[in-house]
């Protein structure tokens, strides 16, 4: 038996092959008692399995897991958007790291704007977060729709305020 | 998603607790079934559904609704006990690697069984489930993953695809060494509760290999 033709049992087996060969494919089955066989087998794993998983939770006691998780959250409160935004970060490596070039652009546009002492935007929806750099630096935090529709990507805007409060 | 699955998402995101309870009891069994499966521990598989449901919690707002709730729920409960066992090392972690022949212990094929046989007919279901979980534990924990998600949850090869965030192809071919890898533990956690029939088939494809 060919490998192929293994793996078309199990899509078989699995409901992943489109109609027309599924009938095509229980034809042949109808004439192979080997391939009624190798079926079976799948069959009996997942049976037993299935098995395994009903003892399991039969014997699993949940009353208490909403406690824990409640006395987690509050030792875990909901994550800072920095917190979100450099787990999206992590979740978007090769987005991320193809970013970067962009990302020194920014930078560049960035020192322009500080030394303009220019404010953020006073409303920005996307706005989620200022954090004290140090010194009278304000950085704002701000998240925008990802143009390719994958979620959304930070821009972060910094602002000297002495440079605001002079300009 | 199911339409209110989503209305708790929203209600848990704008801070109600109540709401959070609710999908919490709602997918307890399923992300625990999940753990045990990989775990193999009650307790292990109690404290990564915890986790799991904090960690669901603290990042909530992350979750845009894009993929279903559940797809993200597995993601994070397989990985946390794709972490687990990493530090724990209770289980032997095999090498992965789909393109070489890490299964040259086991058939080249998926044995064919012997007609209207069951091998777990003839035993109690609690000695069956630790017969279970000691064949699972021969399995790398991408292996396990896909085969419990498949054959205990009923996803699709699309679903688990999106659960761990690899291709369909990568799916079946996962489920494919899975499932012979599987086969071959049985027979050897099974010994003597096998039928006659299916060592033979199992000694002549041994000679065959």
């Amino acid at each position: 038996m060919s490998r192929k033709r293994d793996e078309e049992l199990q899509r078989y087996h699995d409901g992943e092959l489109p109609a027309g060969r599924a009938r095509e494919v229980y034809q042949q089955i109808r004439q192979s008692a080997d391939d009624r066989a190798r079926l079976q087998a799948m069959d009996e794993i997942g049976s037993m399995m299935r098995t395994a998983a009903e003892v399991d939770a039969e014997e699993a006691n949940f009353d208490f897991l909403w406690t824990r998780v409640e006395a987690g959250i509050k030792d875990n409160p909901p994550a800072s958007a920095w917190e979100r935004v450099m787990v999206w970060l992590r979740g978007n490596r090769l987005a991320t790291a193809s970013a970067f070039a962009a990302a020194a652009a920014v930078a560049v546009a960035l020192v322009v704007t500080l030394s303009a002492g220019q404010p953020a935007p006073a409303r920005f929806d996307g706005a989620i977060e200022e954090l004290e750099v140090g010194g009278n630096v304000v950085s704002t935090v701000l998240t925008v729709e990802d143009p390719e529709g994958e979620g959304e990507m930070p821009i972060i805007w910094i602002t000297d305020m002495d440079a605001e409060g002079d300009g | 998603m199911p339409a209110d699955d989503r209305a708790l998402i929203m209600q848990a995101k704008a801070g109600d607790q109540q709401a959070f309870r609710e999908l919490v009891g709602r997918y307890q069994q399923k992300v625990y079934g999940i753990s045990f499966g990989m775990l193999h521990n009650a307790d292990d598989a109690m404290d990564v559904s915890q986790e799991a449901f904090i960690k669901v919690h603290r990042y909530l707002d992350n979750f845009k609704g894009t993929s279903s709730f559940y797809t993200w729920l597995y993601r994070i409960t397989v990985n946390l006990c794709i972490d687990h066992i990493r530090k724990h090392k209770k289980a032997t972690v095999l090498d992965f690697d789909e393109a070489i022949g890490h299964d040259e212990d086991t058939p080249n094929e998926i044995v064919p069984s012997t007609l209207g046989m069951n091998p777990g007919r003839n035993l109690d279901r609690k000695e069956l489930r630790g017969l279970i979980n000691k064949a699972l534990e021969t399995l790398s924990p991408a292996h396990r993953a896909v085969i419990l998600m498949r054959e205990v949850e009923g996803l699709s090869y699309k679903e688990i695809a999106d659960v761990l965030e690899i291709s369909i192809g990568t799916v079946m071919s996962r489920l494919f060494h899975a499932r012979r890898r599987m086969q071959a533990a049985l027979v050897d956690v099974m010994g003597a509760d096998l039928p006659d029939s299916f060592k033979k088939v199992q000694r002549a494809n041994v000679s065959e290999a």
